[in-house]
């Protein structure tokens, strides 16, 4: 099996993959990233969203070999090496944007990116950004005051009740 | 008196920072490095005899350890998987007979659904295992597929078991079923409604995956595999691997969503842990997203004629339904009762109807077992009741809130015993309504419905009022213990899929015995670690298990007055508890509570003879279920050259009895509220009529995405605490899905009326919406 080099979250990484080995795969199996989740085998959910040289990517619609040189950046290098959580990750966690964290890797990747060319979305451009991440518990409103949290915005209307 | 815990100020989230970062332990995550990997072979025909199995191609591909079928499983000494929850009459004295329908681990002579498991590959890697399953050949002679949520009185060709030969797998009954329809005849006014509750797929977002092995020296089977609780699936497990119950563990650690599909043993396991013990190696498997589909439980999926007898005056005399529940092919867990006895356990809801009749029957079908979906049983429950007041009050032409209002059980007759039998403690549903009605100014509603027509939309207002079961299992366990190295420990049976349940129960704990968050170890889903009870079905933990928590440390903190007074010269009575400290009254010695077990092994090495102990394993009684109730309101546009819909405002007023933590409540309502909106607009599993799956994947099967939620939410606590636990908390896990399916069909159902739209059956996507305003206005 052809040696697939990478750096991921700032390491040198190498490792065999078949020519079918998703990039998704390649990072759970081969690295022990499992932070990267797979919910869906049609790039429909998001949970496996990482960044590849910049971009956020669907890592199951992604083969392992495409990634060759790529600078790839997942969920476990999102905090600091102090273990401090990424502004947009202590967000999530401020607003209860997870119930079970399956998606919420994806979701923290995605909004990640969008904060970095958007930093201060409206909700609209949270919602078209988010449509391709799928959370089956939160019906997404603490999704989105997390966002708004992360990007330094009042949560208006958003505000709990309560 | 009730103590009062979190407030929204300081909610406590112990769970959270660990999966943000992507550091959670699914089970798939921690699959042990070298385990091997299974990969299924199944059906793709829907109803059919199996006439072989030619597994020789496969067995020759490089990597491939073993193939198993039935034979194998057979030889192995398993047995179907049989667990079931008897189904039990009306009044729970008499269990009511269905049709017996073993489940083999891999199907052998016969296949009843698509996706039904034939084979297991193992490989010792991924991709082998896959390249040989799909050199497996099985050939099947097809026999008629029976699809559908319908039943036929004379017997069928192909029936798919003999017991049954119009494939019904039970009647059963609740009520005077001849003095409701005599009450119903002689009403001024019948109403009559059909209402079809969808098939839905459960999906949380982790497929099922599960690693298994065997250890020969103990005898004993570990599986890994997420779950609700550990305890109903061991038992299932070991009664299929045909080996008593101390000879299987079974580990569930993050659990990604569960919904009620994952309670249950599941023929893959059973499977994977033959090969393991065959192999002598841990064997690992986990769902594609197209698996799932095709073998998680099914929800929902029955078919619901409801009839109600008004007086002239808008009172509901009597009230009849009649359904038809869809077993699936197998009758699996408390399948048989979701269309059923919890139907009438529900069924009173807010009103107080003197008379109700159910009559329900199940069919099987050549689809997926279903079982318990959030709700089960509930939100269908809630569907008859709201969809037949709002199709009443045009009827009758009175004001739909006011014919409401009319029938409603009032709080002045609390405690309440229902026609069912059960108790209602508490509730306001009246104070509800008002509340729901204030939140989401129902009352300015036709000045927004004109403004909407000038921009070529049809908005709509619906409520739906709900009364619901909660508590499912009214006994819990909780095993309490102090260690001497000061930490509080925890056992609990329920597992969190996304509840919080560790950072609500180690609140609930650190309240009541004065002690900081980080001095609690919670420990759950170890089915070798935690004492035995039920699992988290049936909103349950929050009332069961913190009532359980509530009562351990109010216990402990007795049992620790007796002890430093052992230990001090004290009397009992003369020493108090504040903040996690014993103070002697007189001498003002004071001894923190962790430190006792350590105090207590000291005096002991000592050579004092002191019995006491903090630890205790309490089990919390509950005298049946609580009653969570409330009054959702939904605001929706619809277009009227597309059908396209929007849910633009969304009220939800609820008594979830006393509020341990808003936000955690809130939370639960959100996410409930969005699967109630996913049955209502747009979830749906298809089978086509020869059985096969036509939703087999995320781009068929649509499920609530965030563009798809209410554009303004408002959630209001309104409760009215429950005498039937020391928390008063009823549940909040399944209110949102309860009152959502029904709130936005009564939504959209007013929007269309003025285009002459009467019949509309969820999910009410575009399309189903456009489809009526034509056939309507033709």
């Amino acid at each position: 099996m052809p040696m697939v080099t990478m750096t991921v979250n700032g390491q040198p990484r190498s490792a065999e993959a078949e020519g079918r080995t998703l990039l998704s795969q390649f990072l759970r199996e081969a690295l022990g990233l499992t932070g990267t989740h797979v919910g869906c085998d049609t790039s429909q959910c998001g949970c496996c969203i990482v960044e590849v040289d910049g971009r956020a990517v669907k890592s199951c619609a992604m083969l392992a070999q495409e990634a060759e040189g790529a600078r790839i950046t997942t969920i476990e290098g999102q905090a600091a090496e102090d273990g401090t959580m990424s502004k947009v990750q202590a967000a999530f966690v401020q607003e209860q944007g997870l119930q079970c964290g399956f998606c919420t890797p994806g979701m923290v990747m995605s909004v990640t990116e969008l904060l970095r060319h958007t930093p201060k979305p409206s909700i609209d451009e949270i919602k078209h950004h988010l449509e391709g991440n799928i959370c089956r518990c939160t019906g997404y409103r603490n999704i989105i005051k997390a966002v708004l949290v992360a990007s330094d915005q009042p949560l208006g209307a958003l505000a709990s009740d309560h | 008196m009730v103590e009062k815990y979190g407030t929204a100020q300081s909610p406590v989230d112990l769970e959270s920072e660990a999966l943000v970062k992507g550091q959670g332990q699914y089970t798939d995550d921690i699959a042990p490095a070298g385990a091997l990997h299974g990969v299924f072979v199944r059906s793709t025909v829907a109803h059919g005899i199996i006439r072989s199995i030619d597994t020789a191609a496969a067995a020759e591909l490089p990597g491939v350890l073993g193939i198993y079928t039935a034979r194998d499983l057979a030889d192995a000494g398993t047995n179907p998987i049989m667990f079931m929850v008897p189904l039990m009459s009306a009044d729970g004295k008499t269990p009511v007979p269905y049709v017996s329908t073993p489940r083999p681990a891999l199907a052998g002579d016969r296949v009843r659904h698509i996706g039904e498991a034939i084979a297991l590959v193992v490989a010792d890697s991924a991709g082998a295992a896959q390249d040989a399953a799909d050199l497996v050949e099985v050939d099947i002679e097809e026999l008629t597929a029976h699809i559908g949520t319908r039943l036929s009185e004379d017997p069928v060709e192909d029936p798919i078991w003999d017991e049954a030969p119009n494939n019904q797998a039970y009647t059963w009954y609740a009520g005077d079923q001849e003095a409701v329809q005599a009450t119903i005849a002689a009403s001024p006014y019948k109403v009559t409604l059909e209402l079809n509750n969808q098939r839905l797929a459960g999906s949380p977002m982790e497929p099922r995956a599960a690693t298994a092995s065997f250890d020969p020296e103990s005898g004993r089977y570990t599986l890994y595999a997420g779950s609700q609780g550990t305890m109903f699936l061991r038992k299932g497990f070991a009664d299929a691997l045909g080996v008593g119950m101390d000879k299987v563990h079974v580990i569930s650690k993050d659990v990604g969503g569960g919904f009620g599909l994952k309670v249950y043993v599941y023929p893959e396991y059973v499977a994977i842990s033959v090969a393991a013990r065959l192999l002598g190696q841990a064997v690992r498997w986990t769902a594609t997203r197209s698996e799932a589909l095709q073998a998680d439980q099914g929800g929902r999926d029955s078919h619901c004629t409801v009839t109600g007898g008004f007086d002239a005056d808008g009172q509901l005399n009597a009230l009849y339904c009649d359904i038809i529940g869809n077993m699936g092919a197998y009758s699996i867990g408390i399948g048989p009762r979701v269309p059923s006895s919890v139907i009438a356990e529900n069924i009173v809801g807010p009103y107080a109807t003197p008379l109700i009749g159910i009559r329900s029957r199940g069919v099987h079908s050549n689809t997926i077992p279903t079982s318990p979906y959030r709700g089960a049983g509930r939100p269908e429950t809630t569907y008859m009741l709201e969809r037949l007041m709002d199709e009443a009050a045009i009827q009758l032409d009175i004001d739909r809130v006011e014919l409401r209002r009319r029938n409603l059980i009032d709080r002045e007759q609390m405690p309440f015993t229902n026609q069912f039998g059960h108790v209602y403690d508490s509730g306001d549903f009246a104070a509800v309504l008002d509340g729901a009605m204030a939140s989401s100014d129902w009352a300015g509603f036709e000045a927004r419905r004109a403004e909407a027509a000038t921009r070529g939309k049809l908005r709509g207002i619906g409520c739906a009022l709900f009364v619901e079961t909660a508590g499912a299992y009214f006994q819990e366990p909780l095993d309490f213990r102090v260690t001497e190295d000061g930490m509080v420990e925890v056992r609990v049976v329920g597992v969190s899929t996304g509840q919080r349940h560790r950072s609500t129960i180690t609140h609930i704990a650190c309240s009541i015995l004065g002690i900081p968050l980080d001095k609690v170890r919670y420990i759950a889903g170890d089915s070798d670690d935690v004492p035995v009870g039920s699992p988290t079905v049936g909103s349950r933990v929050g009332q069961m298990t913190g009532s359980a928590m509530h009562i351990a440390a109010h216990s402990a903190i007795e049992r620790g007055r007796a002890i430093v007074g052992h230990l001090s010269s004290g009397q009992p009575n003369d020493i108090t508890f504040a903040n996690g400290v014993y103070t002697v009254a007189g001498t003002g010695e004071t001894m923190a509570f962790l430190d006792l077990p350590r105090r207590l092994a000291e005096a002991r090495a000592e050579g004092r003879e002191i019995e006491e102990t903090l630890d205790a394993v309490e089990t919390f009684q509950s005298p049946g279920f609580s009653f969570p109730n409330g009054c959702h309101v939904a605001e929706v546009e619809v277009d009227e050259l597309t059908g396209e819909m929007q849910i633009l405002n969304y009220t939800a007023v609820d008594d979830c009895g006393n509020v341990i933590n808003h936000r955690e409540v809130e939370a639960q309502l959100m996410g409930g509220i969005a699967q109630g909106i996913g049955q209502g607009i747009m979830e749906q599993m298809v089978y086509d009529e020869s059985g096969q799956l036509l939703s087999g994947s995320f781009m068929d099967y649509a499920m609530p995405r965030i563009t798809e939620m209410p554009q303004a939410m408002t959630i209001v606590d309104l409760p009215d605490p429950t005498p039937s636990n020391p928390l008063g908390a009823k549940g909040v896990g399944e209110s949102g899905t309860t009152a959502s399916v029904s709130t936005v069909a009564n939504a959209v159902a007013d929007a269309l009326r003025a285009r002459g739209v009467t019949n509309l059956q969820t999910p009410l996507t575009a399309s189903r919406l456009w489809e009526a305003m034509r056939t309507a206005s033709a």
